[in-house]
């Protein structure tokens, strides 16, 4: 046996989770204390600190100070196949979605955003930050930047209450066919961290995308998403069947 | 024949060709400006120059204080297409090999039999590999598939055998893909084997394949470090 797959903790790791399906363990739900699980997976309980330590890396379960572990809430599951706004996404999911307004201006587009949208440098943009929950919790902190040219009048709007792409198609005219997406890491800084309700210096997703409409780039917006309640999914099927 | 190029630009011309054979490996500290200067014979400041060169074309990255490091590329995987890793990683320039980590009979459990939908006595097969890309890990993989599923799967050494094309020798083909994409941190061995501090917060890409019968040919866990990989997708 390779000397990589028989860590202990990794395979203590993998026993634990499968007592926590055999179990049949439920968000919240508190996991017996390092000493029991030491007994019942005939294991030392420094192994068991080591592996529980791999499940509260992989966001499996969580830590309360003096009251032990507990079976984390399952991540909001985010399907990347869809192209659909926010709000009418996660609604047909049966979430409630809401959103908070930080910022809504119209700024001169530095070089970054520019690129994005195919803008010389100090054009007009309509630059819009929100945060946005699901359920009452905040999952995204998303900032948009549109031409301003685009979308002459659009302070008018609530994007609290309304879509921001329901605007763009009634108003303006502005009918996504294409999105592309970027994934990468980030570390969460302070002020990400405060809306999302995270800790400072913690991972998350972060999405660059650009929405095309039949003519042009119309929208660029970065979205962060902490990874400790984040999953991207999609379905790919062969092209053969 | 009298090379009649601005001296900074012949400079620029020997970092690059020495970042392309190697001589500087990727993410390696580059001489210091005044390291350079010294040994041929240049000003700082045409030094300085040629690297800024370097560094708009991306090849190179200053750190302040640290230094200039040769940059490394990062991967940009598509999540949209059902694609192997070793492909990524070609088509991003780079040479891909890989290392098996682990080749081996293992009992299903109560969570790969819940993922292969079998019982926890059926035996799967686990290969464990690491993907370099020039040599410098990328990616690592927990692939696991019946164990039946290819006769004397033993015998096949991964490193140069890829596990699709035995597929298709058994006839088998693939009908859906299902990626669940999460960041993690990670812990040793996965941290070590990647070359990244352990915490360091990664991507960890699960795969769940099935044939067109609906049976599921494959899972694969992997942690890609996300200083080397993005992913992107194009909706429409």
């Amino acid at each position: 046996m390779s000397k990589y797959t028989n860590l202990l903790s990794e395979q203590i790791k993998e026993a634990l989770e499968s007592y926590i399906i055999e179990q049949g363990l439920e968000p919240g739900d508190a996991l017996p204390s390092e000493r029991a699980l030491a007994e019942k997976l005939g294991a030392n309980r420094l192994t068991v600190r080591e592996a529980l330590k791999r499940l509260r890396n992989e966001h499996q379960i969580y830590t309360r100070h003096g009251k032990g572990n507990f079976i984390a809430a399952p991540k909001i599951i985010e399907a990347t196949h869809k192209l659909e706004s926010f709000t009418s996404g996660w609604t047909a999911d049966g979430y409630i979605p809401s959103g908070k307004v930080l910022l809504m201006e119209e700024c001169e587009a530095p070089l970054s955003i520019c690129r994005q949208l195919n803008l010389t440098l100090g054009e007009k943009v309509f630059s819009l930050k929100r945060v946005r929950c699901l359920n009452g919790e905040p999952i995204a902190l998303e900032h948009a930047f549109i031409p301003a040219k685009l979308v002459p009048g659009i302070f008018h709007y609530n994007f609290e209450r309304t879509s921001l792409y329901s605007i763009l198609k009634t108003m303006y005219n502005l009918h996504p066919v294409k999105q592309e997406e970027t994934i990468s890491i980030c570390h969460m800084n302070k002020s990400e961290a405060r809306h999302l309700n995270a800790a400072e210096g913690e991972p998350a997703f972060l999405i660059s995308s650009t929405a095309f409409d039949a003519k042009q780039a119309f929208e660029y917006c970065t979205t962060i998403n902490p990874a400790d309640r984040y999953i991207l999914t999609s379905k790919l099927k062969s092209e053969e069947s | 024949m009298l090379n009649t190029q601005p001296a900074y630009l012949q400079l620029a011309d020997l970092i690059q060709r020495k970042i392309e054979t190697n001589e500087y490996g990727l993410g390696a500290r580059i001489p210091s400006e005044r390291e350079l200067s010294e040994v041929f014979g240049l000003s700082r400041m045409t030094v300085r120059k040629a690297i800024d060169v370097l560094i708009e074309k991306g090849l190179l990255t200053r750190l302040q204080g640290k230094g200039t490091f040769v940059s490394k590329p990062r991967i940009d995987s598509p999540i949209d297409t059902i694609q192997s890793m070793r492909l990524f990683i070609q088509e991003s320039g780079l040479i891909p090999s890989n290392k098996v980590l682990a080749a081996q009979k293992e009992k299903a459990g109560v969570k790969y039999g819940r993922i292969f939908k079998v019982s926890p006595d059926e035996d799967l097969f686990l290969i464990f590999r690491l993907r370099l890309g020039n040599g410098e890990p990328l990616a690592l993989e927990y692939t696991y598939i019946p164990y039946n599923i290819v006769p004397d799967i033993e015998t096949y050494n991964f490193e140069h055998c890829s596990l699709y094309d035995l597929y298709e020798k058994q006839g088998i083909s693939f009908a859906t893909d299902s990626q669940r994409l999460e960041i993690v941190k990670v812990c040793s061995p996965q941290s070590a084997l990647l070359n990244i501090e352990e915490g360091s917060a990664v991507f960890m890409l699960h795969n769940t394949v099935t044939d067109i019968t609906g049976r599921v040919v494959e899972y694969t866990r992997s942690y890609v470090s996300g200083d080397t990989f993005t992913f992107s997708s194009i909706l429409t």
